[in-house]
């Protein structure tokens, strides 16, 4: 087993999704088999190849510092869930027992 | 009986602490830098703006924008590389670090991880007389997040609260993050080496470095370990906990201090000291454990694919570097030689808010010393009491250069002076002008002084016969009618050797 | 005008009409004055496996956005749930079973200690699978292959064996992770589904695919009597 059901808890908590019992009892073994079939990555690719991050190679593509217009405010909170005096409103981010 | 924490342990003095433990102080900084415009979007970085109206798709995050970097923020960060003595890399990447949080529109800041724009620097800074060099690992860049307003618990606290109330104006300003080596040992040391970097900054004007306004802060690193004999290796580093957010320079120390005699405390009494985040309270002066549930971080850093590597020429660092201005240690150095200032006059005249003017006075004519006693003592005076900066009076160092001219040539006395800043101050025009206007100039030689001088010998003969029976400082008390006499328009050595002359000595 | 058959993208997996419409292609190609040759990019058969470790591990990142905090969907935010928590129900019902599959991936493959053995190698593939293209462009002025190696599966059919799913991108990636443009062109049938061709060219040299896909289409075309698009179901 390349990944086991507690690992892929584990990711799903780190990648903050709520994932359901059946959802964790099908994703482990499909993950366990893709990262068995992708891992072959490693057969190939030797140590003195350089990685590519950028498939293009350009680099140092600036702006200038100029001021642009921002969003009106009723835009930018146009699509928020809640808002309360101009901001966006969040739940409480730490948990009540902390 | 097992000894613990709260119930046995005595908790050491400060300098017991240190008299065992030594201290190893490593800071990380952030400041942000002082461009116009965002670092990856054209949003406006001013302070104090009404939350989320300098926002965008871009620092707001939303599906399908793109950052471009800001070149300034670049440029501004090789500065401070420069002037910090590091190696500017000639290619290196911006990187994602991932985790989310609410303040951070894309839950991923973008920053640089293993190729930093900056490496393998030093700082030197002064404490207790003596020079300290602080090794800097590295500095680069990197995004700030939005600031929450936590609602429903005590006093904005995030501990208990029901809500949060985001402001994204501050995500994506463009901030450089300094990392020292653990080479600080002790809090004045921490303390200086903040106060030199924000000097630093404030020079290469790359950055307002406003603490209280969160544009420079720090995150201090504090371990102990025992100390050993001379000769003999030293310990290893202990455990160390990473105090965040210290938004004074006063708060640098105290967060220090208090950490060191913490985990001195917990070390007397046998216990471990905990790598943990810890969060200083102004009021108490202590610091207390971060998040309770804080998880195993996994940053999961990746080079950004949206942004292009950072190639930057031989050409490009050194044009930046012609660009540096005189650095603190620089003008300290050359302020020592050509004026003769002290280590403690320059701190008073920079802590003062003067050090620029005394040099422009001296600049245009005046003395250092006399530059420097106007600026430090009356002027800064008048500043307070208008509750205005020295450099926002209306009084410049040209018309502070004239005045210490004017008394030098022993026109002025200090006290007409004194009224002649008055003068400046109430727009009554330059120096001359008020001395003019207000008909200030001492009278030295003409028949005016001659003639208050007899009227006062003619008015007070029991003096005037002591004088002339040889009890020369008897005179006092007539210099000071001719001085009344005369409004104050006279050089009181003038008026005494007058005086002497008509008493036959 | 040379055009490379990429040896490694045909054979065994291939459905043998996608193979005889490829065919086809090619020798009106010919007829159209193209000189055909076969060439190699040995790592192409790569480029499926370290495009399932770059993609997932982007898409976990880009996706993290979509947070319930600033736009879209909120679920579960009764007052009392965290934002985590908030974040986290949102993001489990909000997003579909692929995009979940993927995200648990690509935040695998970022983790670290795992970061050198597959998001790491897989960023060295990408150089290699870009030196092929390289070494091929050298010999030939585009390089072609089937778009896909089987015509269209049914919906949902292949939704529990992702890995064959996944091979239906065989051939598309290689261009997508070096950077270069390519074009799909539409050739005929198998079994009454459509076949594409795929054209793929340096970067900065789209002009070629447009060439190249220009003179196939009005030659198919015409052979045809009619564009393929009449062919096509009414929607
Ligand atoms: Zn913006």
């Amino acid at each position: 087993m390349a990944i086991t059901r507690d690992e892929v808890a584990h990711l799903a908590r780190l990648s903050r999704l709520a994932l359901s019992e059946e959802e964790l009892d099908t994703l482990a073994p499909q993950l366990d088999v893709i990262i068995g079939a992708v891992a072959r990555v490693a057969e190939v690719a030797a140590g003195d190849i350089p990685p590519t991050t950028h498939a293009v190679p350009l680099t140092n593509v600036f702006r200038a510092d100029i001021t642009g217009p921002s969003l009106p405010r009723t835009d930018a909170l146009a699509g928020a869930p809640a808002t309360q005096d101009g901001r966006f409103r969040v739940p409480r981010i730490l948990d009540m027992d902390e | 009986m097992t000894p613990t924490a709260t119930t046995t342990a005595t908790i050491p003095t400060f300098d017991d602490a240190v008299a065992r433990y030594e201290p190893v102080i490593g800071l990380e900084t952030h400041v942000e830098l002082g461009t116009t415009s965002k670092m990856f979007c054209g949003c406006s970085t001013a302070f104090g703006a009404e939350p989320n109206t300098q926002v965008c798709p871009t620092c707001l995050g939303l599906p399908g924008s793109l950052p471009v970097v800001n070149e300034a923020a670049v440029r501004f960060a090789v500065m401070i590389g420069l002037a910090l003595n590091c190696s500017i890399s000639p290619w290196c990447r911006f990187a994602r670090k991932n985790y989310f949080y609410p303040d951070m529109p894309k839950n991923f800041q973008i920053s640089q991880y293993d190729e930093p724009l900056c490496e393998n620097g030093w700082l030197d800074v002064e404490a207790d007389g003596k020079i300290h060099r602080v090794g800097i690992t590295r500095v680069h860049m990197e995004e700030d997040t939005g600031k929450s307003l936590h609602v429903g618990g005590a006093t904005g606290r995030i501990h208990g609260a029901t809500h949060s109330l985001v402001d994204y104006n501050r995500a994506g300003i463009p901030l450089v993050e300094i990392v020292t080596e653990p080479d600080i040992r002790s809090p004045e040391v921490a303390r200086a080496y903040v106060d030199e970097l924000r000097e630093l900054c404030r020079a290469l004007t790359v950055s307002d470095v406003r603490m209280e306004q969160g544009s420079l802060r720090c995150d201090a690193n504090v371990s102990l370990r025992p100390r050993t004999a001379p000769g003999e290796p030293a310990a290893p580093y202990g455990t160390r906990s990473e105090t965040k957010n210290l938004n004074s320079l006063r708060s640098v120390e105290r967060a220090v201090r208090h950490e060191i005699v913490r985990q001195a405390t917990r070390l007397d009494a046998g216990l471990k000291v905990v790598q943990e985040t810890r969060h200083f309270d102004e009021a108490s002066g202590t610091t207390s454990a971060g998040r309770s549930k804080e998880e195993a971080t996994d940053y999961r850093y990746f080079p950004e694919p949206d942004l292009t590597p950072l190639a930057l020429t031989h050409e490009y660092v050194d044009a930046v570097r012609a660009t540096i201005p005189e650095l603190p240690a620089q003008r300290r150095a050359r302020l020592a030689a050509d004026h003769g200032f002290t280590p403690a006059d320059i701190v008073n005249m920079r802590n003062a808010g003067v050090l620029d003017l005394v040099e422009e006075t001296v600049a245009a004519g005046a003395t250092a010393e006399a530059a420097r006693k106007w600026w430090l003592n009356e002027l800064a005076r008048r500043a307070a009491d208008a509750g205005v900066p020295p450099i926002g009076l209306a009084i410049g160092p040209f018309d502070v250069a004239r005045i210490t001219e004017m008394i030098a040539d022993g026109e002025l006395t200090d006290a007409l002076a004194r009224t002649v800043i008055t003068g400046v101050l109430a727009g009554e025009g330059t120096p001359d002008e008020v001395v003019a206007g207000r008909g200030l100039k001492i009278v030295s030689d003409d028949g005016a002084l001659a003639e208050a001088v007899d009227k006062v010998i003619a008015a007070q003969p029991a003096i005037a016969d002591k004088v002339r029976g040889g009890k020369l400082n008897a005179v006092g008390p007539l210099v000071g009618a001719v001085m009344k006499a005369m409004k104050g328009q006279a050089d009181p050595g003038t008026v005494r050797k007058l005086l002497l002359e008509r008493l036959g000595q | 005008m040379r055009i490379g058959v990429v040896r490694e993208l045909s054979g065994d997996g291939y459905d043998i009409g996608v193979r005889a419409r490829f065919s086809d292609t090619l020798e009106v190609l010919v007829g159209l004055g193209a000189e055909v040759v076969e060439v190699s990019c040995p790592h192409f058969t790569y480029a499926l496996p370290a495009y399932y470790l770059i993609a997932p591990s982007e898409c976990s990142s880009n996706l993290a956005r979509f947070d319930a905090m600033r736009f879209g969907l909120r679920v579960g935010d009764d007052g009392e749930a965290s934002a985590e928590e908030v974040m986290s129900r949102t993001r489990g019902i909000g997003f579909g079973p692929e995009v979940k599959r993927r995200i648990i991936l690509g935040t695998y493959a970022l983790s670290s200690g795992y970061y050198d053995a597959y998001y790491g190698q897989a960023q060295k593939v990408r150089t290699l699978i870009s030196q092929d293209f390289a070494a091929a462009y050298e010999r030939v002025d585009v390089l072609v292959s089937p778009t896909t190696p089987t015509v269209a599966f049914r919906l949902g059919e292949k939704v529990d064996d992702p890995v064959s799913m996944y091979l239906s991108d065989l051939c598309t990636i290689p261009s997508n992770l070096a950077g270069g443009p390519a074009m799909s062109l539409p050739v005929g049938l198998a079994d009454g589904l459509p076949v594409g061709f795929q054209i793929m060219a340096p970067a900065f040299a789209d002009d070629r695919l447009y060439r190249v896909g220009g003179a196939l289409e009005a030659a198919l075309e015409a052979r045809r009597g009619r564009p393929f698009l009449d062919d096509a179901p009414p929607l």
